[in-house]
């Protein structure tokens, strides 16, 4: 991932007032972890499951505060019991930013059927999404997610594509 | 030990905490012995430790108590190794352990066999985890740790509920909107939306 990108995904949490993130790792999101792990003006908490991931963000939300959920797209599934219960069930949202693996071009191919699912997932659990795959839009998805978010009170995904995420495609 | 004994020993320590709440019996007991917006009711199974620690997290002047229950730390048992990690002073953890799915008919919990969830959220890194087995002892530990700053994780084995469910409460969606308008209220923040044209 482009030094730029990377400026441009935390100058735009910045902006948008997120202050508590939670990650479970993702390789094409490495360098953005490790910049908001050393930013002070996050709260980081990394966890070893997507499902307890969405759930301390909700927690964060109730609290008042914004806060971002990164991870790979097998944490959609990971997380689809976690996102019904509290986005259908409840009433708590969360934000999460996902690299989009399996994405035409992924050079891995353990990654396809993470391509092939994330979508119909999203959709299965009425999660809208945004796709970028310009540079020059992050800030703004950003900005549409968490408006969103807080307007319907539900989960909001922005979904990075391989254009975004890896320089040698 | 009943488990409705516990919650009444825990309510007169309620001031202004934010209380969340597991769910099934656990919290019609709950809304029963101690109704008040600042309890929030079923996050679903399994996700209570991850959302109280989540909100004690934000508002670190602000005492959460979590009321869980067996079922609900079994079903995401990774959430434990983060609240090791990660131990919020102001996150006070009850687990009431009744051994029993009760409210689909009391289907034995692994907790009814081998597993100790004191003991795995010892060694997820919950240092002060232990497990209390009498109303007295419930009541100590209690005192103790409602009065100091510190992760609290304790484990009260109770016996399964006797006689009929206390009254109904509100749904989830009703006792959310009143727990977060209770939070806006003593925090002095906005979380919900308000329309601007």
């Amino acid at each position: 991932m482009k030094e730029s990108v990377i400026n441009e995904v935390v100058g735009g949490l910045k902006e948008a007032g997120v202050k508590f993130v939670s990650f479970v790792p993702d390789s094409w999101f490495k360098h953005i972890y490790f910049r908001l792990s050393e930013d002070p003006d996050f709260i980081t908490m990394p966890c070893s499951n997507e499902g307890v991931g969405v759930g301390l963000c909700c927690g964060a939300w109730l609290g008042g505060v914004k806060a971002v959920m990164l991870m790979e797209n097998t944490g959609v599934r990971m997380a689809c019991d976690q996102l019904a219960r509290l986005g259908m069930s409840v009433g708590l949202p969360a934000f999460m930013m996902i690299p989009y693996r399996g994405d035409i071009g992924d050079k891995l191919s353990y990654s396809v059927a993470h391509g092939q699912t994330m979508i119909p997932v999203l959709d299965a659990l009425r999660i809208p999404y945004l796709i970028v795959r310009e540079e020059n839009c992050i800030r703004q998805a950003i900005r549409r997610c968490l408006t969103t978010l807080s307007v319907t009170n539900y989960h909001v995904a922005l979904v990075m594509g391989a254009e975004v995420c890896v320089e040698d495609l | 030990m009943e488990r409705i004994d516990c919650l009444k020993a825990l309510v007169p320590h309620i001031k202004d905490q934010l209380v969340i709440v597991s769910l099934g019996r656990t919290a019609e007991e709950w809304a029963y012995v101690c109704p008040r917006d600042g309890n929030l009711f079923s996050s679903g199974m399994g996700n209570h430790i991850p959302v109280a620690l989540g909100l004690a997290k934000v508002l670190p002047h602000r005492q959460v108590i979590l009321l869980d229950t067996d079922g609900s730390v079994l079903m995401l048992l990774s959430a434990l190794p983060t609240l090791g990690a990660f131990p919020a002073p102001n996150l006070k953890v009850f687990v009431f352990d009744n051994e029993a799915y009760e409210g689909t008919g009391s289907h034995p919990t692994a907790t009814s066999g081998s597993a100790d969830i004191a003991a795995m959220a010892q060694g997820a890194g919950v240092s002060g985890a232990k497990t209390v087995r009498d109303l007295d002892s419930f009541k100590a530990a209690a005192e103790a740790v409602l009065t100091k700053e510190g992760l609290a994780f304790i484990v009260a084995k109770v016996e399964l509920s006797k006689g009929p469910m206390p009254r109904a409460r509100a749904g989830h969606r009703e006792a959310l909107l009143r727990f977060v308008r209770y939070v806006e209220a003593t925090e002095k923040i906005n979380i919900l939306h308000t329309e601007h044209h």
